[in-house]
C-alpha cells in the first residue's frame, strides 16, 4: 500500500473496503483499498476474472459496493453525488461500440457535454477540442460504424475527454488495436495530464506509461508498487499468472533503469 | 419463387396502395393508441436505460428476422418476431420495439408508408398484444418450463394465423383481393408457416430458459398485471380465431344461404347473351343475386359487382332439392328460406353439387380440401354453420394439443445435456469413497 | 459565431442533399399520399408522376447509384406480391392455369398496385439516398416524434450495424462446427443462433446503458443539432407541392 500523505489537498481517488458480489454469486471484489493522487498514472493489472472491470465500475457508481467508500476528489459517492462524480470520472469502456451509440461521431462526443447542461457554444467548442486532441477532426460527420477499430477507440476516448474529467478510467484501451493505433493511443494518454487509472493486459503499455502498478488477484490488491520493481520481476509476475513485458524479456535479469521518465 | 414465400411476404410487408384509406386510418389509429398505451406503461422517463435496451432489442428483432429457416423443400421462412419480442421483453416494450422495426422496414422500402398502420398491426401488435395475452393465459402463475414453452408455441402460431386472417380481411375490405380467394390462400399457407414460426420461437425461448432464464420477462410481483384481463382477452381471442376459422369455408364458397333469401324477393326473365355490359344492366337484388332465365335454363350470378365473378359461359342452375329447375318461377314457387336446400348446378363443363351454405369452392378442384384441417372443413353428421364452427374449434384444440406436446418435448434436456449431466454425476460418484 | 452544421455526412452534390431533412420528409409524405390517391383506372396520371420522379432524379443524377441501391431491392420484393395478387380477384377470366385464373380485375389491380408501390418506394429511396441517418432522425424529431422514441430509433439504426456482423460471426461459428448436412438440427441451428444473438444484444444493451449513465445521462435527451428552415427550402417545397398538385388534377 502506498502511504497516503496527509496533506491539504485530498487524493484524486480513495477506495476503502470495497466488496462486490454479482447476483449469480460470483465474488468479484473482496476488500479493496486504494488511494490515487492527483496526476498519477496507475496501471491495474491481473489475470482474467481478477476483478479489474468490476473495480473500475465502482469508481463512478455503475456498480455499488454494499459497504465501503468511494471518495473522488474529496466527494464521497452516494446517490446524491452520483452526477457530480460521473462528471469527474471519465470512463472509457473496453468495446468502443458500447461507447459510440449516437448516429454520428460529433453527436457522440457532444453527448457528455450536453448532459452537463453546458451552453451550445461551449459544447461545440469542446467537441472540436476533443476531436482535435485525438486527431479525428475530420471525422466529426462520420457514422461510427464506418470507422476502423482504431479510430473507434480514439473516438471513444474523445467522447470522454469532451467531458473534461478529473480522473480518466480506461478499461483495456489497447486490446483491439493495431500497432499504429496502439502507439497513437499510448502517446495520447501520455499527453493527457489528468489522473489516469488504466486496467490492461498490455504490460508493455503499463511499463511505458505508468510509474505505479497495482496487481489484482481474486478481488484483492496483492501488489501495489512502482512499475520498475513489479514489472521486471519475472518470478513475481508468474505467481500472478502474468509475464514480463516483451520489452524486458530479452534482458534476462540484468539491472534495468527506470523506464518511466 | 414459391407461393409460400410470396404469400408470406404479402402478410408481412404490404406496399403503398395495398389497402384503402379507411383501413389505413383505422388501423393507424389503433396502432397510435397502442403505442400511447405502451408508452404510459413503460414510463420511459423514469427508466433512462430503457431507451437503449429497446433500441438494441429492435435491432435484435430486425437481425433475427434475417435468419432463414426451412419450411419445406426449397422454401424458407423467417420470423415475424412479435410474439417472441413480447415474451422476451414484455408486451409494452415489445409493442414499441415492433413498431420501430416495421417503421424501419418501411424506410428500407419493405412495406409502404401509408399502410404502416395495418402493417404494424398485423406484424407487431397481434403478436405483442393479442398473442402475448394468450401466452399469459396459458402460463398463468405457473413456473413450469413445459407450460411456458407450450404457451409460447401456441401463442406464436396463433399470431401468425391471425395476422394472415387480418391481412386478407383488410385486403378484401380494401377491394384489392376478393375474400373468398384471398382468405383461404393466405390462411391456408399461414397455418403451416405459423408452425415454423412457433417452432423457432419456442426453441429460442427454450434456449434462453436454459442459459439465462432471468432475462425472460416475468410480470409476477407487478400489481399492474392481474390475471383476469388476460384470461378474458385470451378466451375472447381464442373464440374469435375459431370463429374466423369457421367462417373460412363459408366465405370462399358460393352460393351461400343468405343470398338465396334474396332470390325470393322476385325474379326477372330476360334474354341473355353472356355479355358483361348487358349483365350489369340487369337489376340487382338486395344481396347481390341476379337470376336470369335463358332458353330453358336458369342462370345464377352472385354478388355481381366490380369484384365478383360475372356469369361464365355455361353456368346453369340445374335443380334444387331434386326438382329440376326450368324457369325462375319454379324457384319462386319453392319458397326457399333456409340454408339447408340442396342445389345442383353446373359451371362450365363441370357439374357439382353444393349444399347451400356448404362446402365446395366456386371453381372445381379448388383449394378447399388441401387446406381444411378436417375433411371438407366440417364435422360429419353436423350441418351448416355449426359444423364449420365446430371444425374451427376442433382445429384450434388440435393445435393446442400439438403445442402441449412440443412444449413438453422442448422442455426436456437434450441428449447431449443428459450425457454431460451423467458425466458429472459419474465424476462425483467416482470421487466419493465407496460405501 | 457561425457554426457550420455538424452532421452533413458527405459533401452535398445535389440540391436534394442541401434540402432541409424535415421538408424532405413532408414532401415525401405528400408525394406518397398523392400517388396512392390516384384511382385504379387512371394509368396516365401515374405515368406523369413517374415522369416527374424521373426528372427529379435526373436533376440529382449524382444520387442515381445510391437511389438504385435502395430502390431495386424493393422492386424485387414487390414483383412476386403483385404476381400473387393477379390470382386473387374474381371477374372475367383472362388466362387460366389449372385451378388458378388470372382475371381482368386482377390484372388491373395488380398492375396499378405495382406502379403505385414503385412510385412510392422511389420517393422513399430518393429521400433516404439524399440524407444521412442522423439527418432523418433529427427530422423525425423536428416533426414531432417524441424524443425517447427517436432515441430508440437511433439506437436501432446504430446497433443494427453492430448486431448484423455479430450474427454472421455466430452463424460462421455454428457452421464451422457443423459437419455435413443433417436435417434434425435444421430448426435448432437458427433457434440457437437467435437465442445467442439475444444474449449478446442484451449484454450490449446493458453496456450501452452503462456508457450512457457514465456520461451523465439521466433520462433527459438533449440535442446537438437544431435545423432552421431556409427561404429556398420553403420555396422548393412550395414548387414541389404545386407541380404535384397540377399533375394530380390536370
Amino acid at each position: 500500500m502506498s502511504t497516503a500523505p496527509i496533506d491539504h489537498s485530498p487524493p484524486a481517488l480513495r477506495l476503502e473496503e470495497l466488496y462486490f458480489t454479482y447476483p449469480d454469486g460470483v465474488q468479484a471484489l473482496r476488500g479493496v483499498d486504494l488511494t490515487i493522487h492527483k496526476g498519477e498514472r496507475v496501471a491495474l493489472i491481473g489475470a482474467n476474472g481478477s476483478g479489474k472491470s468490476t473495480l473500475l465500475k465502482q469508481l463512478n457508481g455503475l456498480l455499488r459496493s454494499p459497504h465501503g467508500r468511494v471518495v473522488v476528489g474529496g466527494l464521497e459517492l452516494s446517490t446524491s453525488s452520483l452526477t457530480e462524480i460521473r462528471r469527474q470520472v471519465g470512463f472509457v469502456f473496453q468495446d468502443a461500440n458500447d461507447q459510440l451509440f449516437c448516429p454520428t461521431v460529433a453527436e457522440d462526443v457532444a453527448f457528455g457535454p450536453l448532459h452537463l447542461g453546458l451552453p451550445m457554444r461551449e459544447v461545440l467548442q469542446r467537441v472540436r477540442c476533443a476531436l482535435e486532441q485525438v486527431g479525428l477532426s475530420e471525422f466529426s460527420h462520420r457514422v461510427p460504424q464506418r470507422l476502423s477499430a482504431g479510430e473507434k477507440s480514439l473516438a471513444a476516448l474523445a467522447t470522454v475527454l469532451a467531458c473534461q474529467p478529473e480522473i480518466l478510467v480506461l478499461d483495456e484501451p489497447t486490446a483491439t488495436l493495431d500497432p499504429y493505433h496502439r502507439r497513437r493511443m499510448i502517446d495520447l494518454l501520455r499527453s493527457i495530464p489528468v489522473t489516469q487509472l488504466i486496467a490492461t493486459h498490455d504490460l508493455d503499455l503499463a511499463w511505458e506509461l505508468c510509474p505505479r502498478v497495482v496487481i489484482l488477484r481474486q478481488g484483492r490488491i496483492v501488489q501495489d508498487n512502482s512499475a520498475s520493481l513489479l514489472l521486471s520481476n519475472a518470478e513475481l509476475l508468474k505467481q500472478y499468472q502474468l509475464e514480463l513485458p516483451l520489452q524486458l524479456q530479452g534482458l534476462a535479469s540484468s539491472p534495468i533503469s527506470d523506464p518511466v521518465t | 419463387m414459391s407461393t409460400a414465400f410470396t404469400v408470406y411476404q404479402l402478410a408481412m410487408h404490404a406496399p403503398d396502395g395495398m389497402f384503402s384509406l379507411p383501413i389505413n386510418l383505422i388501423f393507424g389509429l389503433v396502432v397510435l393508441a397502442a403505442v400511447a398505451w405502451a408508452w404510459r406503461r413503460l414510463q420511459l422517463k423514469q427508466q433512462p436505460q430503457l431507451a437503449s435496451m429497446m433500441g438494441i432489442m429492435a435491432a435484435f428483432i430486425f437481425a433475427a428476422q434475417m435468419v432463414n429457416f426451412p419450411i419445406s423443400s426449397g422454401t424458407t421462412g423467417h420470423l415475424l418476431g412479435g410474439t417472441m419480442g413480447a415474451i422476451l421483453l414484455g408486451p409494452w416494450a415489445g409493442t414499441i420495439v415492433m413498431v420501430m422495426v416495421v417503421m424501419f422496414q418501411a424506410l428500407l422500402g419493405d412495406g409502404g408508408l401509408t399502410v404502416l398502420g395495418p402493417n404494424i398491426f398485423n406484424m407487431g401488435l397481434i403478436g405483442t398484444c393479442f398473442a402475448y395475452f394468450v401466452y399469459r393465459l396459458i402460463v398463468g402463475q405457473s413456473a413450469s418450463t413445459g407450460r411456458l414453452l407450450t404457451a409460447a408455441f401456441f401463442a406464436s402460431w396463433l399470431a401468425v394465423v391471425l395476422a394472415s386472417i387480418f391481412a386478407s380481411l383488410q385486403l378484401a375490405v380494401s377491394g384489392t383481393a376478393s375474400l373468398d380467394k384471398a382468405l383461404p390462400a393466405m390462411v391456408g399457407v399461414h397455418l403451416f408457416i405459423g408452425v415454423g414460426e412457433a417452432l423457432i420461437t419456442t426453441a429460442v425461448i427454450a434456449f434462453i430458459l436454459r442459459t439465462r432464464p432471468e432475462l425472460l420477462y416475468r410480470p409476477t410481483g407487478n400489481p399492474l398485471y392481474s390475471t383476469r384481463p388476460f384470461v378474458a382477452l385470451g378466451l375472447g381471442g381464442a373464440l374469435a380465431v375459431s370463429f374466423f376459422l369457421s367462417l373460412l369455408p363459408t366465405l370462399w364458397d358460393y352460393p351461400d344461404g343468405l343470398e338465396y333469401v334474396g332470390m325470393q324477393s322476385g325474379f326477372i326473365q330476360e334474354e341473355a347473351e353472356y355479355d358483361d355490359a348487358k349483365l350489369s344492366a340487369w337489376p340487382c337484388y338486395p344481396l347481390g343475386v341476379r337470376l336470369v332465365s335463358e332458353a330453358d335454363d336458369v342462370i345464377v350470378a352472385h354478388r355481381y359487382d366490380n369484384y365478383s365473378t360475372p356469369l361464365v359461359e355455361g353456368d346453369r342452375l340445374l335443380q334444387i332439392n331434386g326438382i329440376v329447375i326450368q324457369t325462375l318461377q319454379q324457384i319462386a314457387d319453392l319458397n326457399l328460406s333456409s340454408n339447408q336446400n340442396i342445389v345442383s348446378w353446373q359451371r362450365g363443363s363441370t357439374t357439382m353439387d353444393a349444399k347451400l351454405g356448404g362446402l365446395l369452392p366456386p371453381t372445381a378442384g379448388g383449394q378447399g380440401p388441401l387446406l381444411a384441417l378436417l375433411p371438407d372443413y366440417s364435422v360429419p353428421g353436423v350441418q351448416g354453420w355449426l359444423s364449420t364452427s365446430l371444425a374451427g374449434v376442433i382445429g384450434t384444440v388440435v393445435m393446442f394439443i400439438v403445442s402441449l406436446f412440443v412444449g413438453r418435448l422442448m422442455a426436456r434436456p437434450s441428449a447431449v445435456q443428459l450425457a454431460l449431466a451423467q458425466l458429472n454425476y459419474d465424476a462425483n460418484t467416482d470421487s466419493l469413497p465407496p460405501h | 459565431m457561425h457554426e457550420k452544421p455538424l452532421t452533413i455526412s458527405f459533401p452535398p452534390h445535389s440540391f436534394l442533399e442541401y434540402m432541409e431533412p424535415r421538408l424532405k420528409i413532408v414532401a415525401l409524405l405528400w408525394w406518397v399520399i398523392l400517388v396512392v390517391s390516384v384511382s385504379t383506372g387512371d394509368p396516365h396520371q401515374l405515368g406523369y408522376f413517374g415522369l416527374s420522379a424521373g426528372l427529379l432524379l435526373l436533376l440529382n443524377h449524382r444520387l442515381l447509384g445510391k437511389f438504385l441501391m435502395r430502390w431495386l431491392p424493393s422492386v424485387l420484393m414487390i414483383l412476386p406480391l403483385c404476381i400473387f395478387l393477379l390470382f386473387l380477384q374474381q371477374g372475367r377470366t383472362l388466362v387460366q392455369f389449372g385451378p388458378f385464373t388470372i382475371t381482368e380485375q386482377g390484372w388491373t389491380i395488380a398492375l396499378h398496385l405495382f406502379s403505385t408501390a414503385l412510385l412510392c418506394m422511389a420517393g422513399v429511396a430518393l429521400c433516404w439516398a439524399s440524407s444521412s441517418e442522423a439527418d432523418l432522425l433529427c427530422a423525425l424529431q423536428g416533426l414531432g416524434m417524441p424524443r425517447p422514441l427517436v432515441a430508440v430509433f437511433g439506437f436501432m439504426l446504430r446497433y443494427l450495424h453492430v448486431l448484423r456482423p455479430e450474427l454472421h460471426r455466430l452463424s460462421d461459428a455454428r457452421l464451422a462446427r457443423q459437419i455435413g448436412h443433417h436435417t434434425p438440427g435444421a430448426l435448432r441451428i437458427p433457434a440457437q443462433l437467435i437465442g445467442a444473438l439475444f444474449l449478446r444484444s442484451h449484454q450490449r444493451a446493458e453496456h450501452v446503458a452503462e456508457a450512457m449513465a457514465a456520461r451523465g445521462h439521466d433520462g433527459q435527451w438533449r440535442n446537438l443539432i437544431h435545423y432552421h428552415w431556409h427561404g429556398r427550402d420553403l420555396l422548393a417545397l412550395l414548387l414541389f407541392f404545386s407541380i404535384t398538385l397540377i399533375i394530380r388534377w390536370i
